[in-house]
């Protein structure tokens, strides 16, 4: 996907602009973890997770084996090598990306929403995970979360998105203590508060593009007819 | 059209000019593709041509008795066969069967998003998915063909010796004499080219689907059709070109 402006700088190097072989060689660098965990289909867990290692390095079968092995285990999901994805539920889908995007012991690690259909025993497992990985390997981690509790566990740093801007950033700390009104709002989860509830279209940034139509269109079954 | 030109500039890329750059593409991906898209096709396609063989011969020996000229009922067949039913009713099997299972395939991959997780894992979607296929396709849809040719003039020669007063040997000897090597070639060049457009129209359309269960529905439906029209123009271009012109 090109952007249609704006600069992004990975490792300090400005990506937008790449060729296709120089953003190859910062792909390999990061992992990332889908919110839906976006397993290939047709390949086992245990071939989803070695597909990075075996079309990156030269490492034997064995070793890629073994390297599979681990990163599952870490996961929680040792022993599910050879089940097919539709095999597994939606919170295993998602530890098995963890897994693959872990594979290649990446300097950082992109997660979208990695904690959300978790319960809540798989969640601290996720948030511990990173922390070691984040606090013991020096590994950073971009994390993308609704769930407050899972970000005050892992976060170093937290920034709040709304309306397309940055609304608040700063420490934990700072965050929980902070006095804009909508942050409180989004922390605490109440209903009522200064974020509105419904958007209309031109507030919707991401949807501006959209026509608005009726709901059932013109051929609406129920249409009064003027005799 | 402008993705589809894109697609088969990068095929070749990755095809001809990455090997020499170090990355080779994986050989044993192209047995799993061969054997998805041609090895499973071969009852279907013998089958058709089975019964196309059998038509052909009884559509003949009907029109050529009346003239006296049964004993040119082999080579109709034959250079019917070789020439234009074996390539083009074999592509229509394929395209039908394989090439709608490719554009599905890629297709629910796109929308369930593992084809940017490839990217994201520095993986080429057309090197890891497309150069397979296409590989395989070009290596199956000719193989098919000679399969299927043989089985049609194996149709003909049922006719011809159960209902007919042809011996084998007679069969043979006609029908070999009929046809020259050219006559093979052009139709395997024919499937070659057919092979090409089959799969690179599936794979584009896979590829660019959008919008979900309902795109991808779409898109493999559309494919089917582009693919069967654009071969049916191609056949009766690369016929003009080889009979007709000089």
């Amino acid at each position: 996907m090109q952007p249609t402006s704006g600069s992004v700088k990975l490792f300090g190097e400005e990506i937008t602009t790449m060729k296709e072989h120089e953003i190859i060689r910062v792909r390999q660098r990061f992992g990332m973890l889908f919110q839906s965990g976006a397993l290939l289909a047709s390949l086992t867990v245990g071939e989803n997770v070695a597909l990075p290692l075996l079309q990156h390095t030269d490492k034997s079968v064995d070793e890629v084996e073994e390297i599979v092995k681990q990163k599952l285990q870490m996961v929680g999901l040792t022993g599910f090598e050879d089940l097919k994805p539709d095999e597994i539920s939606g919170g295993m889908k998602k530890r098995v990306g963890l897994a693959r995007a872990l594979a290649l012991d990446p300097e950082l690690l992109f997660s979208d929403e990695p904690t959300s259909g978790l319960d809540p025993i798989m969640t601290a497992v996720v948030d511990q995970l990173t922390l070691k990985l984040t606090r013991g390997s020096h590994m950073t981690a971009v994390v993308v979360s609704h769930d407050m509790t899972s970000a005050f566990r892992i976060a170093t740093r937290m920034i709040m998105l709304g309306h397309g801007n940055i609304v608040a950033q700063g420490t934990p700390d700072e965050i929980r203590t902070s006095s804009n009104p909508e942050v409180q709002q989004f922390i605490k989860g109440e209903a009522d508060g200064p974020v509105p509830l419904n958007l209309s279209q031109e507030e919707h940034q991401d949807h501006r593009h959209v026509k608005p139509r009726p709901l059932f269109g013109a051929r609406h079954r129920f249409h009064h007819k003027t005799p | 059209m402008k993705n589809y030109i894109q697609l088969n500039l990068s095929l070749l890329y990755w095809i001809l000019i990455a090997p020499f750059t170090g990355q080779f593409f994986k050989i044993a991906p192209i047995f799993r593709q061969m054997v998805f898209i041609g090895v499973r096709a071969a009852p279907m396609v013998a089958l058709t041509a089975f019964s196309v063989g059998v038509t052909l011969a009884m559509q003949a020996a009907h029109s050529l008795q009346s003239l006296g000229a049964e004993m040119y009922i082999p080579d109709l067949v034959m250079l019917t066969l070789l020439r234009e039913m074996g390539p083009v009713l074999i592509a229509v099997i394929v395209i039908g069967r394989s090439g709608s299972a490719v554009a599905a395939e890629l297709g629910t991959m796109k929308v369930s998003e593992e084809i940017e997780a490839l990217e994201v894992m520095a993986i080429n979607p057309v090197q890891y998915l497309v150069v397979p296929r296409f590989l395989a396709m070009l290596v199956m849809l000719p193989a098919l063909t000679i399969i299927g040719n043989y089985i049609g003039i194996l149709g003909g020669w049922a006719v011809c010796t159960f209902s007919l007063d042809f011996n084998t040997a007679g069969y043979v000897l006609r029908a070999l004499q009929s046809a020259d090597a050219w006559d093979l070639y052009s139709g395997m060049i024919k499937s070659v080219v057919f092979a090409w457009i089959a799969i690179t129209i599936a794979c584009n359309a896979g590829l660019n689907v959008e919008g979900g269960a309902e795109g991808v529905g779409q898109a493999t439906t559309a494919s089917v059709v582009q693919a069967l029209l654009s071969m049916l123009v191609m056949n009766a271009v690369l016929t003009g070109i080889f009979f007709f012109g000089a």
